[in-house]
Formats: C-alpha cells, structure tokens, sequence
C-alpha cells in the first residue's frame, strides 16, 4: 500500500513538475504536493552510490555549488537541489526530477543543501554517506534561537553510519557526532590577517564547551573561527585532515594539503576569504569521494563568484555596487559591510537590510543589529548612509549607539523616496554600495532603474 | 563619581543583541556628562557587586545548557543577590535570566534544576520549537515593548508583575502577569536590546539610581518607539 503510494506520488510530482517549470513553481510544490500523498517518500527513493549533504550556518549554497561543479568535472552525473529549497519538500521536489518511474536516482551522486532545522525530517530519513557542515553560529533568533539549540538539532539525528566533514577552525560545529560518528577535518592555518583577539561585534564561543572556563585561542580568523585551545582543561578539536596554507590575500591563492600527501594549488575570489573554508570543506569531500587531485586542482581554477549577490555596475554614470546581506544574519551583514574598508574612495551607502516586508510581517525585532559591526560606516570616506524601511528608525538607534555621525545619516520608510533622493543627490565621483535583504531585490532593481535614467553611460 | 554597570557572564549571556542595552546605557549617561564604566564579569569571577558598586546589574539570557551551569555559580552569591534586590539595588534581568530567581526549572525529561528561589514561580521547557511574541506591556502606565523568544515557560504564583501584558502572553499563555518588579529589581522574559527600544523606562531606570538625572534622549529611539508601539497595538 505505502509502495502504491510512492508510486503514485512520484507520478504526481514529475506532472506537478512538467506543469509548474514554465510558472517557476517546480522547485517546491512537488514535494509539497508529494509528501502529501506520501509522507515518507524521502525515505523511500533508491539513493545513488553516495549522497552528501551539506548543512551550517553560512556558506551551504556556495559549497554545494562548488561541490557539484567538481564532482561533474570528474565525470560523474551529479543531482543536487541548488535550485530549490533546502528543506524537506525541496529535497523531495529535486529528487523527482532525477529518478526513474520506480524512484530510482539515475545521477551518481547526490549533493544536498539541508538546512540546519530541518535534520529531523531529512536524516531520519535516510542516511546520508557524508555530511558536511560549513560552520554555526546565531542566526535568524526568530527561527534559529541560539546556535546551541541548532547543534542539538543537527547532532540529535545524525546516524552513525554517516561521515561528518566539519570545520576544524569551529568549536562549535566541530563538536558534532563526537564519540558517534566517524569525522574528518579541514581548515584554515593562520594567515597574515588572523588576529589575536577576536576584533568582530559578535563571537559566540567565548567560554570552554567542555570546562566553561573563559577559552584561549591561538588565534582568530574570524568571530569565532580560529583555533581554540582551551588552557584549563586541554580541550581542542582533532587534527585536521585538510589543511588549507600559504593563503595569498594579493593574489588570491592558496594550498590545500592533505593526510595523504595531497598538494593543492587553488585560487579563490580576491576578498571573500570565507570561500578558502567553502573550498577546503569541498575539497576534503571530494577527496573522501576518491576524487582526483589533479580533477580537484583543474576544476576550480576558473571559479568565480557565480552567485549573483555581488554586483558592480555603472548606471546613469555612477558606479553601484549591490551586495546581497541576509535579514537577520549578524554574521553575514558584518562580513559584507567590511568591503567599505576596501578603498579610500567616496562612497555613498544605502541599507536595505531590515525586513523590506516589515509592514507585512510586523514590527521585525531588531536584536540582531546590535550584534552587527557598523564600524565601516565611521570611515570618512562615506559621505551619506541611506536607511529604508519600516525599521529605519530603529536602526538609527543603532548606529548612533555605535557611534556613527548621525550627520551621515538618512531616513526613509518609503523605498521610492530614497530612490528619489539618491538619485538626485548621488555624484559620478562618488561609489553607490547598496546593502540588501534578499527580498528587498525588487528595491535595488528600482534604483538601479531610477540611476539609468538620470542620463551618463550606463554598463 | 564613575557610574558603573555590571554585566554578568556576557560570555554566556549574549545570545542577540544584548550588549545593545549597556551600550545604551553608556551613551545616555555620557551624553548627560556623566562618566561611565561597563565592568564585564565572567563566570568563574566574584561579580563586582558583591563587594563593590555596582549602578546598574545587567544579566541577559543563555542557552539552556548554559543556565544549569550559570546557576551553580551564583548560588554561592544568593545571599548577596537577595540583599542587592532587598536594598533597591537596580538590576534588569532579561529573556530566561528571568527563571533564574524561580523555583526551580524543569527540562523536557522531567529533570528539574533548583534556582534560587526568591519567588515562587517554576520554569517547564518544552523541547524543539522556540516560542517567539512581539508584544508590548504596561507597567505603571508606561507602554514597554519587547521580543520574547523562548523554550520554556513559567507557571505558579507570581506575586510581583513587573509588566500587565497588552500585546503577547505573559510568562506563560494563560496569563497577563509578565516578569517581576520587586523594590529596583526588574526580570522580564523579553529579550535582547530592550532598553533602546524603551526610551522612557530607560531613564526610568537611571532615575533610580541618579535621581537628579535629566538628558534628552538620543536622536531616534522616541520616533522608533512611537513608530513600533502604534504597530503592535494597532
């Protein structure tokens, strides 16, 4: 009876899909619509040789990308849900597509992105070969809380059968399937920019996961990723198995070195430094997975930032650059203002980084802001900080707790009207850097309409 | 003289934005000329104010795990908790500190752990879905607003309110009655950066301490408070 069920579900779903693909609507409603009719179909499809997960707190997408990109590249047919959801109904929506009549995968491989809350739905269900997860930390308190409460939720379903692929730069994800499953290490050696003490607003490991005692680190690459060394009880994370050195911030290079003898040359986007963890968690799948290095080696030299969340482009004769922040996200939106302290040149910055559906959604809580390091915004270079939305108020609370010159500072609840008025007060020798939600899309496409048509080159 | 604000084990207690609220502090005490000093205490430490002086007592919530841990230590300082909150000593606790001055706080397997027990109130956590409330209260005629996001509730006798719930729940779904208010001592289960979201209870809240004191407020957190509170209760 339950087989009947598959059966016919997977029937609905591949017709769910050939109907929505044109509406853009195949990415999740298949699987909606399929673990309706059967509720346990995740456990149900006939998985192909391996199956890797890949979940964290930041960086999911790009690695799963990433890891698709050179599993291809090695010839083998790779099934992923990067365009999708990354919960139960996308995963179920993706895998429909792939497989037979029978529910049988055809690709040899299966790369998914799973969220983080979502592991009881999908781990229980069945068992992937690995699981890499890129890191934790607080995110969305609405849908995360604490990154405790997300490490539970991971750690309490993963199966022993599983290999973990974890962040040896992270002591909190790195603490996942301890004395369960087997686990594999990669990370980032001390480079020229790691610090001693933890420079960012936020580091959620300040105290000794084991002991409580206040813990030391080696050093800091970021928040708290870096090495910590815990000097009243010893503890520290196992060694890692991939090692990524010599990394180049001019360049944008470095070396990946393995247990096995492995010599990696790869590059990375000048000034992302979070794609060395993403590349080096990819890698050390890959190896795990009997990739070549030399596949591994070729496959990422022409990597760019595919992602379509950075953008530099001239309109009306002045020069926006729009970044992708994520609502919510300390981590993320701190990452992303650092790029203001990449040159001296005059710059005009606009935030759309509260809830661009606010009046919808209602009265966002902006906790997560004080979290956020607004100190790029201090640099004199930055003539005029534009604030929208509903919750601009609040956020100028914010800044100027901070001690951001409120001088700098413009408030608008209505999207159109700052538009208008960045439009007509931007300069051509002045850089626009718009800072954006993702659904806030819709707003960074108006200005940059708005831009076009005030007259100069656009490009 | 310094006025010093004391935040206990910001190590733990950290969980979103909670710094936002002594950060507050320091730049309303100094736009009033007033010299200001946030002493950080860590777990393992006797807090300041057990023999110092401590202005102001800050304490934010911590993950589950991490409230257990919490709790042993500062049972070897009830004596001077209980005399600080006795003495009008001004204290805010926010988010779960709030259960820490209960009875007792029971996790999903029926374990329970004792807490200090200055009232009567119990915390029962339930176990996967975070409860999450915008909600706006009143104390003493005064609107407060605040975002609660919890993984336990608190039940039994709550003789001291601090806030009459207008907008969400109280400390539990079946009450009003949020938080305690006993002489300065204030625990509320809201969370995170309150104080700048509450212009108003903030100088409230120095008034206990410099009674004299008498600054205008920053140059937004009025118009985002009217803003916010005319949202929530419509």
């Amino acid at each position: 009876m339950n087989k009947l069920r598959f059966l016919i579900s997977i029937l609905v779903g591949k017709l769910v899909y050939a109907i929505g693909k044109p509406f853009g609507k195949s990415t999740n409603l298949p699987g909606i619509i399929m673990l309706k009719i059967c509720p346990d179909a995740l456990a149900r499809f006939k998985m192909p040789e391996k199956t890797v997960c890949v979940t964290g707190t930041n960086g999911k997408t790009g690695t799963s990308n990433l890891l698709t990109h050179i599993i291809r590249s090695s010839g083998k047919t790779v099934l992923n849900n990067s365009k999708g959801s990354n919960m139960a109904t996308g995963l179920v929506s993706a895998l429909v597509t792939d497989s037979d009549f029978s529910g049988k995968i055809k690709s040899d491989v299966a790369v998914l992105e799973v969220d983080e809350r979502s592991s009881q739905y999908i781990y229980t269900r069945f068992t992937p070969d690995i699981i890499l997860c890129t890191n934790l930390f607080r995110d969305s308190i609405m849908r995360n809380g604490h990154s405790e409460f997300i490490f539970d939720k991971i750690n309490d379903y993963l199966s022993k059968d599983t290999t973990l692929v974890l962040n040896g730069n992270d002591g909190i994800s790195g603490l996942l399937g301890e004395n369960k499953c087997k686990r594999a290490f990669f990370s980032v050696e001390k480079t020229d920019r790691s610090t001693s003490e933890c420079e960012d607003t936020v580091c959620d490991l300040i105290a000794c996961p084991k002991c409580h005692h206040k813990l030391n680190f080696e050093y800091y690459h970021y928040n708290h990723i870096g090495k910590p060394v815990c000097t009243e009880c010893g503890f520290a994370l196992p060694e890692s198995a991939y090692t990524a050195t010599d990394v180049d911030f001019e360049n944008g290079t470095f070396k990946v070195k393995g247990i096995n003898g492995e010599n990696m040359s790869l590059p990375f986007p000048k000034g992302n430094f979070f794609n060395v963890f993403n590349i080096t968690g990819a890698v050390a799948v890959c190896r795990l997975l009997g990739i070549d290095e030399k596949v591994i080696e070729s496959s990422t030299q022409d990597l760019s930032s595919k992602t379509g969340r950075f953008e530099d482009n001239t309109f009306g004769g002045v020069e926006v650059v729009s970044m992708l922040s994520k609502n919510q996200n300390p981590i993320s939106c701190s990452q992303s203002l650092k790029f203001l302290n990449s040159d001296d040149s005059e710059k005009d910055v606009v935030l759309l980084i509260t809830d661009s559906n606010d009046s919808v959604h209602g009265a966002e809580d902006i906790s997560w802001l004080y979290d956020t390091d607004f100190s790029p915004l201090k640099n004199d270079s930055i003539k005029n900080v534009y604030i929208g939305g509903t919750r601009c108020y609040d956020t100028a609370v914010c800044l100027e707790i901070k001690g951001i010159d409120t001088n700098k500072l413009k408030l608008f609840t209505d999207y159109s009207a700052l538009s208008d008025e960045l439009v007509k007060n931007c300069s051509e020798d002045r850089k626009v850097v718009v800072y954006f939600e993702l659904y806030a899309t819709r707003i960074v496409k108006m200005i940059k309409e708005k831009m076009a048509s005030r007259g100069g080159k656009n490009q | 003289m310094k006025t010093v604000i004391e935040i206990l084990y910001p190590e733990f207690n950290n969980l979103f934005g909670d710094r936002g609220n002594a950060e507050y502090l320091k730049a309303r005490l100094e736009k009033a000329g007033l010299e200001t000093e946030i002493i950080e205490t860590d777990l393992f430490s006797e807090p300041h104010f057990v023999s110092g002086k401590t202005d102001i007592l800050l304490i934010g919530p911590c993950t589950e795990k991490s409230q257990i841990t919490e709790l042993e230590e500062l049972k070897k300082y009830s004596d001077a908790i209980k005399n600080r909150i006795e003495n009008g000593g001004v204290t805010l606790a926010t988010g779960n500190a709030f259960e820490l001055f209960g009875e007792y706080i029971e996790n999903p397997n029926g374990e329970k752990t004792e807490c200090l027990g200055f009232f009567p109130y119990y915390s029962k956590q339930f176990s996967r879905l975070r409860f999450n409330d915008n909600a706006v209260g009143d104390f003493d005629g005064m609107k407060i607003t605040g975002f609660k996001n919890l993984l336990s509730f608190s039940y039994g006798e709550n003789p001291f309110p601090f806030l009459k719930m207008e907008k969400g729940i109280g400390m539990n779904k079946e009450t009003k009655n949020e938080g305690v208010h006993k002489n300065n001592f204030f625990a509320t289960y809201h969370t995170g950066p309150i104080l700048p979201l509450n212009p108003d209870f903030t100088d409230y809240l120095i008034k206990l301490c410099i009674s004299d004191f008498n600054s205008e407020p920053l140059s937004f957190e009025k118009t985002a408070y009217d803003m916010r509170i005319k949202e929530l209760l419509g």
